[in-house]
C-alpha cells in the first residue's frame, strides 16, 4: 500500500469540504479522481499535501514511510514533500524574483539532504535537467525566468511536469495538468507523467477530461461530490461520464 | 559645527543677501514639518527633534559597520561632512568637477526646478551653504567606470550638528554615466542630521543612472532630495536604497520636460527596530509623448514605520503619456505599520496610467508552493522575502552595482530580519 485515507473530514474556515473520504492507492496504480467544479477535488490533494488553510476534523491519511503506513497529519508540507508526495497544482503561483532554477535546484537539494545524497552544483544540475527538458520540449530560456511568472497556462502545467520529474516522487496527485493544454501539449505531459511511470510509484489524476485517459490509462476511476466519493469503477467509468454527464449519479 | 540654532540666531544679526533673506523667511515661517503639513502628513518630525533642534528620540540601538571596500574600484568623489576632499577625490575622464559659489548659481537652479518651492529644509540648506559642488558630463561622454560619490559623517562635534552638501550635476547631450551616492555614517554615537540635495540636468539623448544608497547610522536623521529634469529623447534611471538612519525622508522630485523620454523611478526600503522611513515621490510629465515607471517595495520589521507618497502629475498638455507606479510592501513586525498613499493627478484626457499599492504579509500561497516542493517554512519565508526585494534590484541597469547593493541588502537588512524566521517568528 503506498497511501490509505480513510474517512477523511477537511474544513476550511468551518465549512465542511471534505465529508468523508475514503482511498487506497497501491504502488503502480493509476487513479483518476473526476467530479463536478467544487465538489473538492484540489481540496483533497491539498490536504494530502498539508495545505495548512484546511483543518482535517476526522480521518485519517496513512503514507508509506519506509515500509510501514504512517499517519502523516504532523507532517509539515516539506516533510511530505521530501517522503515523495507530490502535488501538481491546479494553479500554479507565479514567484517574482526567484528563477525557475534557483528553485528547482533548492528543491532538488532538499530531497538530496533528506536522502543523504550529495547535492549538485549547478553545472552538474543543469546537466541533470537537459534530458527533462527535451522531454517535455521546454526550451532553457524557462529556467532563467521566475518561476511560472508571465509563464502561458499550458508552459505554467508543463513546468509542474517539470518539477515532478526532477523530484521523482512516489505519490504524484495531478490536479488538473490536462486542463488548458492543447493537444499537443497534453501529449508531451502524458508522455512526461508515464515517462516517470514504475511499479514502485502511483499517480492520482484530478480531471474532468476523458481525453487525458487516452494517453495516461486508469486503472480506476473515482467520482467525488460533494466531498465524498460516490462511485468508483475502472477506465470505463470515465467514458460514461463523458456522455452522461454526473446527474444519473447525483439525483438519486 | 555648530548647531542650527545657534547658526540661525547668528543669521538674524547679521545683513544678508536676498537669496539669504528669502530662505531664512522660508526656514522661519515653515517650522519643523510635521503631521498638519500635507506633505508630511505620516512623518512628525517634531516626534524627533526639538524646537532647539535636539533629538527627542533614541533609536533601539542596533549598529552594524560599512564595508569600506565595497566599490573601491571605482571613482569615487568623496564628501567628509558635506564637504568635498579634493585629496581622495578622483574623477573618470569626461567629467569635472566645481565648487561654486550658491548664489552665483541662484538664477540656474529657478530656471532649471521653476516648481520648486522653498520648504524648510531647501531654506536651511540655502542659508547656511555658501557654496555648492557642479559635476558636468561632457557631451557624449560614455562614463564607464561609474563614479561613487561618498557622503561620510565622521566627526560630528556636538549632537545636532548638520550636514548638508549641495550637488548638481549636469549630463550632457548623449552622453551615458552612472552616479552611484553613498551616505552612510560612522558609528560615532552621536547624532547627526542630513539634508542633503542632489540635482541632475539631463539633457537630449542622455542616459544617466543615479543609484543612491542610504546606509547612515541608526542614530542619524537623513533628510534629502534628489531633482531631475528630464529633457528630449533621455533616459533618468533613479534608485533608492534605503536601510539607515533612525527616520529617513527621501524626496525624489522628477521634472519630465521632454517628449520621447524615460523616467524610472525605483526604490527599495528595508526597516527594522523603529526605524522611520518615508519615500516622497513626485514626478511630474509638463509634456507629452514620455514614459515614467515606478515600482517602490517596503519590507518593515520589528516595529518600524513605512511611508511612501507618489504623485504622478500630467499635465493638461501632457498627451500620449505612459504612467506605471506599484507600491508593494511586506509587514514582518507585529508592530510594524505602512501609510501608502499613490496619488495621479491627470489633466490630459489621452493617457495610460496604471498605479497600485499592497501593504500585506508574504503570500501563504507561495510559501506553501515552496514548502510542497521540499523547501522548509523558514527557508521559503526567506527565499520570498528575499525575492520580494530583489525584484527591485533588478532594475539597477549596472550589474556591478546591482550585485553590491544586494550585498548591502544582505549586511544590513536580510542578515537580522530574514533571520527571525529561523526563530520561529511567522
Ligand atoms: N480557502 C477556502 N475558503 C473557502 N472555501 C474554500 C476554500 N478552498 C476551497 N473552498 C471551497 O471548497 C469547495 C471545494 O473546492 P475545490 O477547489 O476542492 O473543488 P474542485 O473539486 O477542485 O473544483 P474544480 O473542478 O472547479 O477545480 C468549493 O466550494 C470551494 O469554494
Ligand atoms: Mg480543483
Amino acid at each position: 500500500m503506498l497511501i490509505e485515507v480513510k474517512d477523511l473530514h477537511a474544513e476550511v474556515e468551518g465549512n465542511e469540504i471534505l465529508n468523508g473520504i475514503s482511498l487506497t492507492v497501491n504502488p503502480g496504480e493509476v487513479h483518476a479522481i473526476m467530479g463536478p467544479n467544487g465538489s473538492g477535488k484540489s481540496t483533497l490533494a491539498k490536504v494530502i499535501a498539508g495545505h495548512p488553510a484546511f483543518e482535517v476534523t476526522s480521518g485519517e491519511v496513512n503514507y508509506n514511510i519506509n515500509g510501514k503506513m504512517q499517519n502523516i497529519a504532523d507532517l509539515e508540507p516539506h516533510e511530505r514533500s521530501t517522503q515523495g508526495i507530490f502535488l501538481g497544482f491546479q494553479y500554479p503561483v507565479e514567484i517574482a524574483g526567484v528563477s525557475n532554477i534557483a528553485f528547482l535546484r533548492e528543491s532538488y537539494n532538499a530531497i538530496c539532504a533528506k536522502q543523504g545524497v550529495a547535492e549538485m552544483d549547478e553545472q552538474e544540475f543543469k546537466n541533470y535537467l537537459r534530458p527533462k527538458l527535451e522531454l517535455l520540449e521546454m526550451s532553457d530560456s524557462f529556467l532563467d525566468r521566475a518561476v511560472n511568472a508571465g509563464f502561458s497556462g499550458g508552459e505554467k502545467k508543463k513546468n509542474e511536469i517539470l518539477q515532478m520529474t526532477v523530484l521523482n516522487p512516489r505519490l504524484s496527485l495531478l490536479d488538473e495538468t490536462d486542463s488548458g493544454l492543447d493537444i499537443d501539449a497534453l501529449k508531451i505531459v502524458a508522455k512526461g507523467v508515464n515517462a516517470l511511470k514504475s511499479k514502485y510509484n502511483a499517480t492520482v489524476l484530478v480531471t474532468h477530461y476523458q481525453r487525458l485517459l487516452d494517453y495516461i490509462t486508469p486503472d480506476f476511476v473515482h467520482v467525488l461530490y460533494q466531498g465524498k466519493i460516490i462511485k468508483s469503477g475502472g477506465k470505463e467509468l470515465a467514458h460514461q461520464l463523458e456522455e452522461k454527464g454526473y446527474d444519473w449519479l447525483t439525483k438519486n | 559645527m555648530k548647531k542650527l540654532n545657534e547658526i540661525i540666531k547668528n543669521y538674524k544679526t547679521t545683513i544678508l543677501s536676498s537669496f539669504k533673506e528669502d530662505a531664512l523667511v522660508s526656514v522661519e515661517s515653515n517650522g519643523i514639518p510635521y503631521s498638519k503639513q500635507e506633505n508630511w502628513k505620516y512623518t512628525n518630525l517634531k516626534k524627533f527633534i526639538s524646537e532647539d533642534f535636539n533629538f527627542l528620540k533614541k533609536p533601539k540601538s542596533f549598529s552594524s559597520s560599512t564595508d569600506e571596500t565595497l566599490f573601491k574600484d571605482h571613482h569615487q568623489i568623496v564628501f567628509e561632512d558635506g564637504h568635498l576632499n579634493p585629496n581622495k577625490t578622483k574623477l573618470p575622464a569626461g567629467c569635472s568637477l566645481k565648487e561654486q559659489s550658491i548664489e552665483s548659481q541662484e538664477s540656474n537652479i529657478s530656471k532649471n526646478f521653476p516648481q520648486d518651492k522653498l520648504d524648510f529644509f531647501e531654506g536651511i540648506s540655502r542659508l547656511v551653504n555658501n557654496n555648492l559642488y557642479s559635476i558636468e558630463v561632457d557631451k557624449k561622454a560614455i562614463i564607464d567606470n561609474s563614479p561613487i560619490i561618498i557622503h561620510h559623517t565622521y566627526s560630528p562635534q556636538s549632537e545636532g550638528s548638520w550636514v548638508q552638501p549641495i550637488i548638481n550635476i549636469e549630463c550632457g547631450a548623449f552622453s551615458q554615466s552612472t552616479f552611484v551616492e553613498i551616505y552612510h555614517g560612522k558609528e560615532n554615537q552621536i547624532p547627526s542630521f542630513t539634508n542633503a540635495s542632489t540635482s541632475f540636468v539631463i539633457n537630449e539623448n542622455a542616459i544617466v543612472e543615479h543609484v543612491k544608497v542610504q546606509i547612515e547610522d541608526t542614530q542619524s536623521i537623513h533628510i534629502s532630495k534628489v531633482r531631475a529634469k528630464v529633457l528630449r529623447d533621455a533616459t533618468f534611471h533613479s534608485f533608492t536604497l534605503s536601510l539607515g538612519s533612525l527616520v529617513a525622508r527621501q524626496n525624489i522630485l522628477v521634472d519630465i520636460d521632454g517628449e520621447n523620454s524615460n523616467s524610472h523611478i525605483h526604490g527599495f526600503f528595508g526597516a527594522r527596530g523603529n526605524q522611520h522611513h518615508d519615500i516622497f515621490s513626485h514626478i511630474n510629465h509638463h509634456v507629452g509623448h514620455n514614459e515614467s515607471h515606478q515600482l517602490v517595495k517596503g519590507i518593515l520589521d520589528d516595529e518600524a514605520r513605512g511611508v511612501f507618497t507618489g504623485k504622478i502629475m500630467i499635465h493638461r498638455d501632457a498627451q500620449l503619456v505612459d504612467s506605471t507606479q506599484l507600491n508593494k510592501n511586506i509587514l514582518l513586525g507585529p508592530k510594524s505599520h505602512m501609510d501608502t498613499r499613490p496619488q495621479l493627478e491627470v489633466y490630459a484626457d489621452d493617457v495610460k496610467c496604471a498605479h497600485g499599492a499592497t501593504i500585506g504579509q508574504i503570500d501563504p500561497e507561495e510559501i506553501f508552493y515552496l514548502q510542497s516542493r521540499g523547501i522548509k517554512l523558514h527557508e521559503a519565508q526567506k527565499m520570498l522575502c528575499h525575492a520580494f526585494a530583489f525584484d527591485t534590484l533588478e532594475k539597477i541597469k549596472s550589474e556591478t552595482v546591482r550585485e553590491s547593493l544586494a550585498e548591502l541588502l544582505y549586511e544590513k537588512f536580510e542578515k537580522y530580519a530574514l533571520e527571525h524566521f529561523g526563530e520561529g517568528k511567522e
